[in-house]
């Protein structure tokens, strides 16, 4: 149906975009047809993944409402993405792009900028596209009892097989209606574990048992204000460094969408975050002997509800970790074949990137999986971790292009490499003084190396010019 | 009028100054309904009141 839908809604914006002519272009970014709630719905959906359906609310489990505080910390995201990316890329958009890659390609013009950009985003990607495989294998073993391995198979041959037919727009358009069944589903449980009738009582006692579950820092102040400051860069300002999100501002039809997604995906963004987590900590005073934190979220569902309406409501997490692995899975690939092959093949048809594109998609779902086949118990670090690897890499070389019309390739190169190696040198070291996370030293690192690289290089160029 | 980048940055302060009062002072304010004071200010009141600050402040931009 979204496939059907998605291709008459092609047929009309095709024509005013031009891609009628590029059959490559139109399967990845498919046009400027973001309105504002779909917009918002897929920003929203994208971003929501395995790590908070899964992670987050396992890490809510463990570590109790100082981690649902800390998860409230991504309820600007949207405002900041559309707001300080989205405005900025509708101002300056002179063509259409199909790929982060494609634009810092355009931007930047520098070979080694974008070979080495196209590199970390595929790296970066197989890694969380493993966690949402892990997360979504893990649910459908929960729920319905099969074995972790089946579960794998099953989620994973789902969504190959929209990703693969549909290219872009179909991705947006089934993360816009999984957004919808996300939000539902959500509040269908929230209102089943609310209304259990001994919730009060539990949590009192839990309160009692374990008064630091309540407390802003945690058991044993694991949540420092140290920590929580650094995940503000991490999980809110370095958000608009994620390639998977920021594509979505190439494809925004115009200004008043913007805001129109600014309003409704802040509001949206504030629930799917909220209540997955707070789900965790009222998990925790319902079943409290879990030994595997990840599992609270089947647990609920299964222990709550009987199993016809569980099976329904499996629709939401699931759809959390679709929606985001999807798009990951479609961005990587297409950076490979768009920005790889072909440079080096300029000669290729759009049917043939089409072919080569699905090719590279099962080569990328193949090495996740191999990863996915022996999970972690706490998912959360290992998403956070390749989250922070991206954002390394593409935080400042973002926004520099974006607002500093001067800023060079090199200087852009400059804080990618520096940003990276940094990122992995303080990821080796951790935990890091104070529970910082690396990803505080690791942009501060990329933004000096950006500076200096920029200052040498007019520096440079003056002494070039008077001489 | 401010730029949308503009509002949105000062937008996201004035949220991140919210979500730091609430266990800054509040922390031993106690419970209501099972769940600690700093808690409905930090993870409830501060969202909701981002919400109806940027419905009204979007109206105002000049982009």
């Amino acid at each position: 149906m979204t496939r059907l839908w998605s291709a008459r809604q092609s047929r009309k914006t095709d024509e005013s975009n031009g891609l009628h002519t590029d059959k490559a272009k139109r399967f990845f970014i498919g046009g400027t047809f973001l309105g504002g709630p779909l917009l918002a719905l897929t920003l929203v959906a994208t971003y929501t993944s395995a790590g908070s359906f899964i992670g987050g609310s396992g890490a809510a489990y463990k570590y109790g409402l100082g981690w649902v505080w800390l998860a409230l910390i991504q309820v600007p995201v949207v405002l900041l993405t559309l707001g300080v990316l989205g405005s900025r890329f509708l101002a300056i958009r002179r063509h259409q792009h199909a790929t982060l890659i494609e634009w810092l390609d355009a931007r930047f013009q520098n070979r080694y900028l974008s070979t080495f950009a196209m590199v970390s985003l595929v790296v970066g990607f197989i890694a969380m596209i493993s966690v949402q495989f892990i997360g979504g294998a893990r649910l459908l073993s929960g729920v319905t009892g099969i074995s972790y391995e089946l579960g794998l198979v099953i989620f994973v041959g789902t969504v190959l097989a929209y990703t693969l037919t549909g290219g872009f727009r179909a991705v947006v358009m089934t993360d816009a209606l999984q957004g919808i069944v996300m939000l539902l589903g959500l509040f269908i449980l929230l209102l089943v574990i609310l209304s259990q009738p001994e919730l009060s009582e539990k949590m009192q006692q839990l309160s009692q048992q374990t008064p630091a579950l309540f407390t802003p820092h945690s058991i044993d102040g694991f949540l420092s204000w140290p920590m929580m400051l650094s995940f503000w860069l991490l999980i809110c300002f370095g958000t608009m460094g994620l390639p998977h999100t920021v594509v979505r501002l190439l494809a925004v039809k115009d200004k008043a969408s913007l805001k129109t997604g600014i309003i409704w995906g802040t509001i949206i963004c504030f629930l799917m975050t909220l209540i997955p987590h707070l789900c965790g900590v009222l998990g925790r005073a319902l079943f409290p002997d879990l030994t595997v934190p990840d599992k609270i979220m089947p647990m609920l569902m299964s222990g709550l509800l009987p199993p016809l309406i569980a099976g329904t409501l499996l629709a939401a997490p699931i759809a959390a970790v679709m929606s985001s692995v999807d798009s990951m899975l479609l961005q990587s690939a297409s950076s490979i074949v768009r920005d790889g092959v072909v440079k080096v093949l300029p000669s290729l048809t759009g049917s043939k990137q089409v072919w080569l594109t699905r090719l590279v998609m099962l080569i990328i779902t193949l090495s996740a999986c191999y990863f996915a086949l022996s999970p972690p118990d706490m998912i959360v670090w290992i998403n956070l971790a390749a989250f922070g690897a991206l954002q390394a890499v593409f935080l400042w070389p973002i926004i520099a292009g974006l607002y500093w019309p001067s800023i060079t390739g090199n200087s852009a190169l400059a804080a990618m490499v520096s940003g990276m190696l940094s990122y992995l040198l303080m990821q080796s070291q951790t935990p890091l003084p104070y529970q910082i996370h690396p990803i505080v030293p690791a942009l501060l690192c990329s933004l000096i190396c950006m500076l200096i690289v920029q200052q040498l290089a007019r520096y440079f160029a003056q002494a070039h010019s008077t001489a | 009028m401010r730029s949308l980048s503009t509002t949105a940055l000062l937008l996201t302060l004035g949220y991140f100054v919210l979500w730091c009062l609430g266990p800054v002072l509040l922390a031993d304010q106690g419970y209501w309904f099972s769940l600690p004071i700093w808690f409905w200010f930090s993870c409830i009141l501060a969202p909701l009141l981002l919400i109806i600050v940027l419905v009204r402040a979007l109206g105002d931009t000049r982009d």
